[in-house]
């Protein structure tokens, strides 16, 4: 399996791209698409049907290819793999936990040992309930992905294929274990601060209060660096994004929430994941700026279950983009170099992925990886 | 204490130090772009330019990014600081107001084991009235039957005790009477017409038979003496008076008691007896009675074989003073601070109620006297009963 990265601004661009990918006779079956919101996806889908190209496309919060951060561009990752080594699975509904056992169901029907990988909007999905619905049906599925962005503009993520575009369904990409290796690990490195606080009235992923003093005003307390805070989601992610709360779940499993949304009728913030009223949550920073060479030795474990790669995925949280800045594309670049194939991704509003010594789980803050290799 | 806005302190403005920096790269990047050098070095002096400003941006957002940090951290670790001192502090107090209430209830499980033992001593007071009441009834019923066999026997013995003398007078007469026949006979020489009269004497040993008749007039005499002396103690010992304070003479009370409880240490213990010149004392006299029985027949049971029993009574001041002492067994320390419980006994199974020396002291103590006991294992015991010569009042 073969793969080549292209980018571009426009349809124009990517075109041109698309023209000097396949110049060496390379022939792509699958393009894996993520989109700035502002970029025209039914030209980009048009144009890969077209080339009779299956999409698995979703919209981003900022795009990564290879060791390269970009924003208002569109990434993809041009694939030759087989046919029958894949299948593309869409579907909207609002029975997420339904759809999602359909994916499973989907994904078990067309291998007998398939894997994963699952992008769904980022604004009305409860992820969790991907997890959910999928592990309920079969547990020995891996899963991988991510929640779809919007620049942060926080009005409607996408995800979309051929002949598919939706801002409440999900898609999957469904590879065949047997034909192709795939692995994968979610790592955050986010490190917990101050003491244990009580989330006093939550209802899914709406915080309410914690301990019974308003969620937006315990995150103000501690992290408005700004002059004023309004209800939009850019100054939410410039104050509050990068300190998600620590949440040890009932499974075990720790995981971070970072807000996305503020409700300042009702003081409550909007994480992107559920956090159970009554949990006990503690705030979280990233613990300095060596956390880059930390995540590439902790993805680089991966090597010794898949030494050659073809190819990779990277979901990264766009919490942790705005935490680590530019030194995001070190961390892409340096996890590329690991392998050394090409990488492609984008910045997410949630992870899906398997941290070490723990089961799949629903992420903020964490870059999940997915690497490829054909047998 | 947290500053909730240490963190909008922070100066937004961009460092000077980098600001120079980045005006500096930009002059550079001019500079080379308007030298006359050949495209290949101008190119690479373009990017390593441009390395430098990527290098430049990352420090500067690292510099935001970790002032930004600190005063996040700052502001959690202090909000953090402030709930542990908090907590504390509601430790401290919820710690004092433990310890408070530990002290209350402290207090509470005082008041109730104090009255627990208060209770418990009237139940104890209850048990031993009850069985004194027990024990009173018992021996009101003994001293009714007593008093009841000493009234039908008295009457019998005393006409045997009144017939007695006659009839030995009676027997003297009839035996001067068969001295003076054998005096005559002798005297006149009647002897050959009284021979069968001599045979038949001699045959019946009639000197024996009369030598016998005032021995067992003697007998009957003595034994009418001592069955009046024991109906006199039975109705000492059970008089009918226990519900009424009476002045009684108790080295009267002892006596009887010996008589009556003579049977069980005759042959085998002396009673020494120093009874002093005491006045009459006010009290119940049967109750005081029972407390001899009782003190007598363990002193009498303590001796195993012979052995004696030592009883002096004194008056000092306003108190009389009785002391019955043995020379039995004695007791150990620890047996001699559980005699008076109720139900304590040292004797067999079925051989004693363990009730008699309870009763004992509270008569004594009911009669506001005391009742003590002093002893050593192989050295005997002594009780001492002191009692007032009078009483006001008893309950």
């Amino acid at each position: 399996m073969k793969a080549k990265n292209i980018y571009g601004e426009n349809i124009d661009e990517i075109k041109l791209g698309f023209s000097a990918a396949i110049t060496d006779g390379f022939g792509p079956t699958l393009a894996i698409v993520f989109s700035s919101i502002t970029q025209d996806r039914k030209a980009l889908v048009d144009f890969f049907d077209e080339q009779k190209i299956d999409v698995f496309g979703s919209t981003t919060a900022g795009e990564i290819i290879d060791d390269e951060v970009m924003e208002n561009n569109t990434v993809i990752m041009l694939l030759d793999i087989k046919r029958e080594y894949y299948k593309v699975f869409c579907e909207a509904s609002a029975d997420t936990y339904k759809v999602s056992g359909d994916l499973a169901k989907f994904a078990k029907a067309a291998f007998k040992d398939p894997s994963v990988v699952v992008i769904s909007s980022g604004l009305t999905i409860d992820a969790e309930q991907i997890i959910k619905g999928v592990q309920d049906y079969d547990k020995t599925i891996p899963l991988f992905g991510g929640l779809a962005g919007d620049d942060l503009t926080m009005k409607g993520s996408y995800v979309f294929s051929n002949n598919y575009e939706s801002s409440t369904g999900l898609i999957g990409l469904i590879l065949d274990n047997e034909k192709i290796n795939v692995k994968g690990l979610a790592t955050s490195g986010w490190d917990n601060i101050g003491i244990e606080k009580t989330i006093t009235k939550s209802i899914g992923n709406v915080v309410y209060s914690i301990d019974d003093e308003p969620a937006v005003d315990v995150f103000v307390k501690y992290f408005q660096f700004t002059e004023s805070v309004d209800n939009t989601a850019e100054i939410i992610a410039q104050n509050f994004a990068q300190y998600p709360l620590q949440l040890t779940k009932e499974n075990g499993n720790t995981v971070l929430r970072a807000p996305l949304m503020v409700d300042i009728e009702s003081r409550a913030l909007i994480f992107a994941g559920g956090i159970p009223q009554g949990s006990k949550v503690k705030f979280s920073v990233q613990p300095g700026f060596d956390l880059i060479e930390k995540t590439t030795e902790r993805v680089r474990a991966l090597q010794s279950g898949i030494p050659e790669a073809d190819a990779m995925i990277m979901f990264s949280c766009k919490a942790r983009h705005m935490a680590l800045g530019p030194m995001t594309g070190d961390e892409a670049g340096m996890i590329r170099g690991i392998w050394d194939k090409p990488l492609i991704g984008f910045f997410t509003y949630g992870e899906i992925g398997t941290a070490k010594n723990s089961t799949c789980d629903f992420h903020n803050e964490t870059c999940s990886m997915v690497i490829l290799e054909e047998k | 204490m947290f500053d909730g806005d240490i963190g909008r302190k922070i100066n937004y403005t961009e460092n000077i130090s980098l600001t120079g920096k980045k005006i500096f790269l930009e002059q550079l990047k001019k500079l080379i772009q308007d030298l006359d050098i050949g495209t290949e070095v101008k190119a690479q002096l373009l990017e390593q330019v441009k390395v430098a400003q990527k290098n430049l941006v990352v420090s500067e957002f690292k510099f935001h990014r970790t002032v930004i940090d600190k005063a996040a951290i700052t502001n959690v670790l202090n909000a953090s600081i402030e709930e542990i001192d908090n907590q504390k502090k509601r430790i401290e107090a919820a710690k004092n107001e433990i310890n408070e209430n530990m002290i209350v209830l402290d207090n509470q499980k005082k008041e109730i084991e104090e009255k627990n033992t208060a209770l418990n001593l009237v139940l104890t007071n209850l048990k031993e009235t009850q069985q004194q009441l027990v024990q009173s009834e018992k021996m009101a019923s003994l001293g009714q039957l007593t008093a009841g066999i000493a009234h039908e026997i008295n009457n019998p013995i005393n006409f045997v005790s009144a017939n007695v003398k006659p009839l030995k007078e009676d027997l003297a007469d009839i035996i001067k009477c068969i001295n003076y026949y054998q005096k005559t006979v002798k005297d006149k020489g009647l002897e050959k017409e009284f021979v069968e009269v001599q045979k038949f004497n001699e045959q019946t040993d009639i000197q024996f038979a009369l030598t016998e008749v005032e021995d067992l007039l003697r007998g009957i005499e003595e034994g009418a003496s001592r069955t009046s002396e024991i109906v006199k103690g039975l109705r000492n010992f059970s008089r009918m008076d226990q519900h009424v304070i009476k002045k009684a003479d108790l080295n009267e009370g002892i006596e009887s008691t010996l008589t009556l409880l003579h049977s069980t240490y005759r042959d085998r213990i002396e009673i020494v007896k120093d009874f002093g010149q005491i006045p009459e004392v006010d009290c119940f006299p049967g109750q005081i009675n029972q407390v001899f029985m009782n003190l007598l027949s363990n002193a009498i049971q303590a001796i195993n074989g012979a052995g004696k029993i030592f009883i002096k009574t004194s008056a000092t001041g306003n108190e009389i003073r009785i002391s019955i002492k043995d020379t039995g067994s004695g007791m150990t320390e620890e047996i001699r601070t559980k005699i008076f419980d109720p139900f304590f006994t040292t004797k067999e199974v079925g051989k004693g109620t363990g009730l008699g020396l309870s009763i004992s002291y509270g008569i004594i103590e009911k009669h506001k006297g005391r009742l003590q006991v002093f002893s050593e294992p192989g050295k005997g015991s002594e009780f001492v009963i002191n009692l007032p010569l009078e009483q006001e009042t008893i309950t």
